[in-house]
């Protein structure tokens, strides 16, 4: 008797148990499933995760905007066959670097990582700012490594950045169609390279030359600290750690201090710092025609020509391989294709003849052309 | 901490979690420990406050204890006297730090207009969170021990968890000692696992939750941009925002009510409702035995009653009857505005007494059938008309702006509004519109449950089977997660209590 009414009691709660158990699983994928179609924008992260498979980069880009206008993943694969990605994000303060880097490195092991130092400059509150903050770890996936980052962000919401659901739910009224293709098909910005064309010309007074700043001036100690920690961690992983600094036509002699400060830690742990703003004339790049203005960034002409100084030097000193024809990595090869139509569109855009614009067509490989007139064309006229 | 936070989100469940696995001699220090940071998460100062109220009280009611003990003429002095400093004590730090500004911005406009100098103000004073709610929960104590209704409470770490009892801390219900003290004292014997109690507190929990998040803080994004700038609108949308406000404020408040009670109902305590469908009352009267009723029957039993009731002459009644809306309009707090809104609802009872027998021949007179449920739906209409009406003092900035706003309803005749559709550029798209829309059906057909059938929303779930209850459950918990407001930017609202 006692040992039925036991057996009866134990199936209550189990089926009490199962229900809730159950009940939690499918609320949660629900919301999980729901915060895909939310979250936005589906950058860095968001690309990094959904496009990349486990162990594909060969060199890792990571930092600020300096990256993603700074160096050309496409042009690495084309020129060299380099399996090349930014995970980059806009105002990545050092200590974000140095959580991307852990977090990629779970799925990863590039043979190079390319840290660009460029934020170091700055001060530390100015990375303490909510909106910044949000950019760069909203979309890091649920992990110890997150949740870190959001404590060293200083971010009182960190739970809302945490869970993601709390900062994207309120998306629903402005969802669109592309919003609910969450079945990833391999669609990224070109590798986290930002394409763009438009210059800003620069005077030659405007620039100032800080080749010959001698004196050093110390980074905050937090950014120190999370560069010495980016260093020892590529270190101990065994991988080739470039600290770069992208060309930057806005730098002062302020600026300048801190990044020869930079560069004794640098040699302090062997570990190589491409100034680019030191080097203008070896790579060949001219204000009045490879910066877009912002404070600074580089054009696809400024890009394309940096990152052949920044390839140059990658295989001089690495043997890094050649994958083009890896039927793994087509992903690459398909985003090269995307980049060139989007080039060659924007090549025809810019012509302002009939004469050129069908010029350029028959320059242009691997196209198909269909030519749409409008008018009344029924009596032959046009 | 907010019962809409994270990190109420976090600390319920572990304080649950530890209450229940703790031995039974201690459940009541942890309630106690974990309450006081539950206070002092807003400011860790003000613990102080508190802490000071529940000792003094705790001391009055051993000290009538000890002279009731004693007897006489003297003894029944002292108990007097005992439980008057009591109140004048608790009643003059609540006045303190609540109408201390009030008070000096009345003198000054009196001083003004006499021509003399204006008294600068010495200091600023910050309003401790509930301190209206846990004051008024002390002063029950202190006059129920005086009256004999219950007994000095021995324990101060009990004592001191009644007083400061997290679910119902900061905005209610006003619980009394009869009967929040008596199941503190009653843990160790209470069933502590029982799944229904658990499951149902948690779902009551939830739909607080929806009130809150999906319907009144979505409906303010309206109300708030009218009433600040109520000069620009015309009749419609001043209507519509006042209606507004009505759901708002019910939306809101309710929710506290509704979270505290299913919190505590969790932790196996039952607290009294607070609120049963108000806007479903025929008769102001009505209304306020269903609307904030753990005040309400505060302020009979603590003030109408010794006034002297309703067992007097109609005169002195209706005076008892003022005089009472009018403290519970102050006690909501220190404006002109409130004692006003507090004075209209006064108005409309004694209006409601006088027009009573009016009512009786003219209705028949005129073909009312007073059963029919177009007359029953007419009163409710009127009812939450006035009350609606009554609010817009309540809202408003000031006394000025409620006048103003109330003129500019009769006369900015502006129909328009709502076939050129700016009446859903206020505040709210048509999308968020059809979500009010679709989350005020459901509290329509829940409040139509408790008026009709006198049931809980979780009570009548359980009847109706394990999958319309899980239904309802996944219902409202996409509700709130998708159309909830939370979240990043997004600056969780203050429960509107909170400041009272």
């Amino acid at each position: 008797m006692q040992s039925s009414l036991f057996i009866s009691s134990f199936r209550r709660i189990l089926k009490r148990a199962g229900m809730i158990l159950g009940g939690i699983i499918c609320i949660l994928v629900f919301f999980q499933e729901y915060v895909k179609v939310v979250q936005y924008p589906r950058k860095n992260f968001y690309d990094y995760n959904n496009f990349i498979g486990s162990d594909m980069i060969d060199v890792l880009c990571v930092g600020s905007s300096h990256i993603y206008l700074g160096i050309n993943p496409i042009q690495m694969w084309d020129d060299y066959g380099i399996a090349a990605y930014n995970l980059s994000c806009s105002d990545q303060a050092i200590w974000f670097s140095y959580y991307y880097i852990k977090e990629a490195l779970k799925t990863q092991k590039p043979q190079v990582v390319i840290l660009d130092v460029y934020t170091l400059v700055g001060e530390d509150e100015y990375y303490y700012d909510e909106n910044r903050i949000q950019a760069n770890l909203v979309n890091m996936p649920l992990s110890c490594n997150k949740w870190k980052a959001l404590k060293t962000a200083g971010t009182a919401n960190k739970v809302e950045l945490f869970f993601q659901l709390p900062i994207f739910h309120s998306r629903y009224s402005e969802l669109n169609r592309n919003d609910f293709n969450i079945n990833y098909n391999g669609n990224t910005d070109f590798l986290g390279y930002l394409y763009i064309t438009d210059i800003v010309e620069y005077e030659d007074e405007w620039i100032e030359d800080v080749r010959n700043v001698k004196e050093c001036e110390p980074v905050s100690e937090k950014a120190e600290e999370y560069l010495r920690k980016c260093i020892q961690l590529c270190q101990s992983e065994d991988i080739n750690l470039v600290l770069t600094n992208t060309p930057w036509p806005d730098i002062k002699e302020r600026h300048q201090r801190k990044y020869n400060y930079i560069q004794k830690i640098a040699d302090e742990y062997g570990v190589p710092f491409l100034n680019g703003c030191l080097y203008n004339d070896e790579i060949g790049m001219n204000y009045k025609t490879d910066s877009m203005g912002q404070t600074g960034h580089l054009n696809h002409s400024g890009v394309t020509k940096y990152t052949k100084w920044l390839v140059d030097f990658l295989l001089d000193h690495y043997e890094l391989n050649d994958r083009r024809g890896d039927q793994r990595y087509v992903k690459w090869q398909n985003e090269s294709d995307k980049l060139k139509a989007v080039i060659q569109r924007n090549c025809l855009r810019q012509v302002n003849t009939l004469d050129d614009y069908f010029h350029n067509i028959l320059q242009m490989e691997n196209l198909r052309y269909v030519i749409s007139l409008n008018g009344d064309f029924s009596r032959g006229g046009g | 901490m907010l019962f809409n936070s994270f990190s109420f989100l976090l600390f319920f469940p572990l304080v649950v979690l530890i209450y229940f696995l703790i031995p039974r001699k201690l459940k009541y220090i942890w309630l106690l420990v974990s309450s006081y940071y539950f206070y002092m998460s807003w400011n860790p100062k003000y613990i102080l406050l508190i802490m000071t109220s529940t000792i003094l009280t705790w001391l009055t009611g051993w000290g009538i204890a000890f002279f009731r003990k004693k007897g006489g003429e003297h003894g029944l002095t002292w108990q007097k006297i005992c439980m008057a400093a009591c109140c004048i004590a608790n009643l003059g730090i609540l006045a303190f730090f609540k109408y201390y500004d009030f008070l000096l911005d009345n003198i000054n406009g009196i001083l003004a207009k006499a021509g003399l100098y204006i008294i600068e103000k010495p200091f600023d004073i910050i309003l401790p969170v509930g301190i209206s709610f846990y004051t008024f929960q002390a002063l029950s104590y202190i006059i129920d021990v005086y009256r004999g209704t219950v007994d000095a409470e021995k324990n101060l770490a009990k004592y001191a968890l009644f007083v400061s009892f997290f679910p119902q801390l900061v905005a209610g219900p006003i619980e009394r000692s009869g009967n929040l003290l008596k199941q503190i004292n009653d843990i160790p014997n209470r069933k502590l696992m029982d799944y229904n109690r658990i499951t149902n507190g948690l779902l009551y929990m939830l739909y607080g939750y929806f009130l809150k998040m999906v319907i009144a803080d979505r409906i303010s994004l309206m109300v708030d941009k009218v009433f600040e700038t109520w000069f620009i609108y015309g009749t419609v949308e001043l209507v519509t925002a006042a209606v507004g406000f009505s759901i708002q404020i019910y939306c809101d408040f309710s929710s506290y009510s509704i979270i505290a009670i299913g919190a505590a109902q969790v932790m196996g305590f039952e607290l009294m409702e607070n609120f049963e469908a108000p806007y479903f009352s025929r008769t102001i009267k009505e209304f306020w035995r269903r609307w904030h009723i753990s005040l309400s029957t505060w302020f009979r039993d603590y003030v109408y009653i010794p006034l002297g009731g309703n067992r007097c002459s109609e005169g002195r009644k209706y005076f008892n009857l003022m005089v009472t809306f009018l403290l519970s309009g102050l006690w909501h707090g220190a404006n002109w505005t409130f004692v006003m809104w507090g004075g209209i609802h006064g108005l409309y009872q004694i209006m409601g007494e006088v027009l009573q027998p009016v009512k009786n021949k003219v209705y028949p007179f005129i073909g009312i059938r007073m059963n029919s449920i177009s007359h029953k739906l007419g009163q409710v209409l009127t009812t939450f008309s006035l009350s609606s009406f009554a609010w817009i003092f309540f809202r408003a900035e000031d006394m000025a702006s409620a006048i103003g706003y109330i003129k500019n309803i009769f006369t900015r005749w502006n129909p328009w509004a709502i076939s050129d559709k700016s009446l859903y550029n206020i505040g709210l798209s048509n999308y968020e519109w059809n979500i009010l829309v679709i989350a005020l059906g459901v509290l329509v057909a829940v409040d139509v449950v408790r008026r009709l059938r006198n049931k809980r929303l979780d009570t009548f779930l359980n009847e109706q089977g394990t999958v319309v209850k899980g239904l309802a459950v996944a219902f409202m918990i996409l509700m709130i997660g998708i159309y909830g407001k939370y979240g990043g930017d997004f600056d969780a609202k203050q429960f509107i209590y909170f400041q009272f």
